[in-house]
């Protein structure tokens, strides 16, 4: 962690901002608070992946219920198992997102996978960033295109090109994550990254 | 031929490049405004249900933790036996005369007989 010397120079006062970074812990000191049963760190936590873990789930299963459901599911076991984190085997996030990745596959295998994989994204309330520029327009288009060409992907290509591409895991991670080889990894981000640029930028090569 | 490669590696960057745009344009959606407060309420209500510190880190799993946790830690946990083997070893009183087994009860144990029918079957 950084410490005051550190963070500040000699004779000048801390800013709000160095502070906070003085004092933010990080996951692993909150997962091993959360191991001797501290709620204080479990919202911390939450606070901290919520929003990523629930965007994965929203993207990777196209249903909002479906990824709210799921991402309490997963918080729910983050503190049952919490006990079971290594810390410095993988980080805190990549654990979390293994979580979250299983109970959707346990999902999908319940309720099968081709009526999964015909599911439509809800696209009205998947926020793409606004565009700036004349071709704003065209950019939505694209999007919306890109949301429904990812929902198309087969379930893996899917996860590993959601995990690497727009989560910002590395393919070590994401290998971890969906429980493959690295290698496998890469084999599925490059077929579904040709399936998005032909579906969605009409590539033909 | 070789200009038309180039045409066909730039085409080839220039789409993987919109294309990585149009990804890295799926913003990080915040999650819906009740969500954590749902999840809050289900951990205390699962903290309610479960016994106290059953979430946490029991003896076992802290072991299995400091075991697992570097190379030398089996090799020390192989050896503790030989050197708890060793510190019983130095620590036992030495015989001496008056503690010792006579040698014709000792030849009487070995053969689960009485001591006088021992003696007699020597002689």
């Amino acid at each position: 962690m950084t410490s005051y010397a550190a963070a500040c120079r000699p004779g000048s006062a801390p800013t709000a901002e160095q502070r906070l970074a003085v004092h933010e812990p990080s996951d692993d000191e909150l997962m091993d608070r959360i191991q001797r049963g501290d709620d204080q760190a479990f919202a911390s936590l939450l606070q901290r992946h919520l929003d990523a873990v629930h965007g994965y789930l929203r993207r990777l299963t196209g249903s909002a219920a479906d990824a709210e459901d799921l991402a309490q599911d997963t918080f729910l076991r983050v503190w049952q198992k919490a006990a079971t984190y290594q810390p410095g085997k993988v980080r805190v996030s990549t654990w979390v997102h293994r979580i979250a990745h299983n109970l959707a596959m346990d999902m999908f295998r319940r309720r099968g996978l081709e009526q999964v994989a015909g599911a439509q994204p809800e696209l009205d309330s998947l926020a793409l960033r606004e565009a700036a520029g004349p071709d704003v327009h065209e950019q939505a288009e694209a999007g919306v295109r890109l949301l429904r060409a990812l929902s198309a992907l087969p379930e893996p290509q899917r996860s590993a090109v959601l995990l690497c591409q727009v989560q910002g895991f590395s393919n070590r991670e994401a290998a971890l994550i969906m429980a493959v080889s690295v290698r496998a990894v890469e084999s599925l981000i490059a077929r579904g990254r040709r399936a998005l640029k032909r579906t969605v930028l009409g590539d033909e090569s | 031929m070789t200009h038309h490669n180039d045409d066909t590696d730039r085409a080839a960057t220039h789409q993987d490049a919109k294309l990585d745009r149009l990804l890295a344009s799926l913003t990080r959606e915040p999650a819906p405004p009740g969500l954590e407060r749902r999840i809050l309420d289900a951990i205390a209500a699962d903290r309610a249900t479960r016994p106290a510190g059953s979430s946490q880190k029991g003896i076992g799993q802290a072991f299995t933790d400091w075991f697992t946790g570097a190379l030398w830690r089996p090799a020390v946990a192989a050896v503790l036996p030989l050197m708890l083997g060793f510190a019983i070893g130095l620590a036992a009183p030495a015989e001496n005369a008056d503690s010792a087994v006579d040698l014709t009860e000792q030849l009487a144990l070995l053969a689960f007989n009485a001591p006088e029918e021992a003696f007699d079957d020597a002689q």
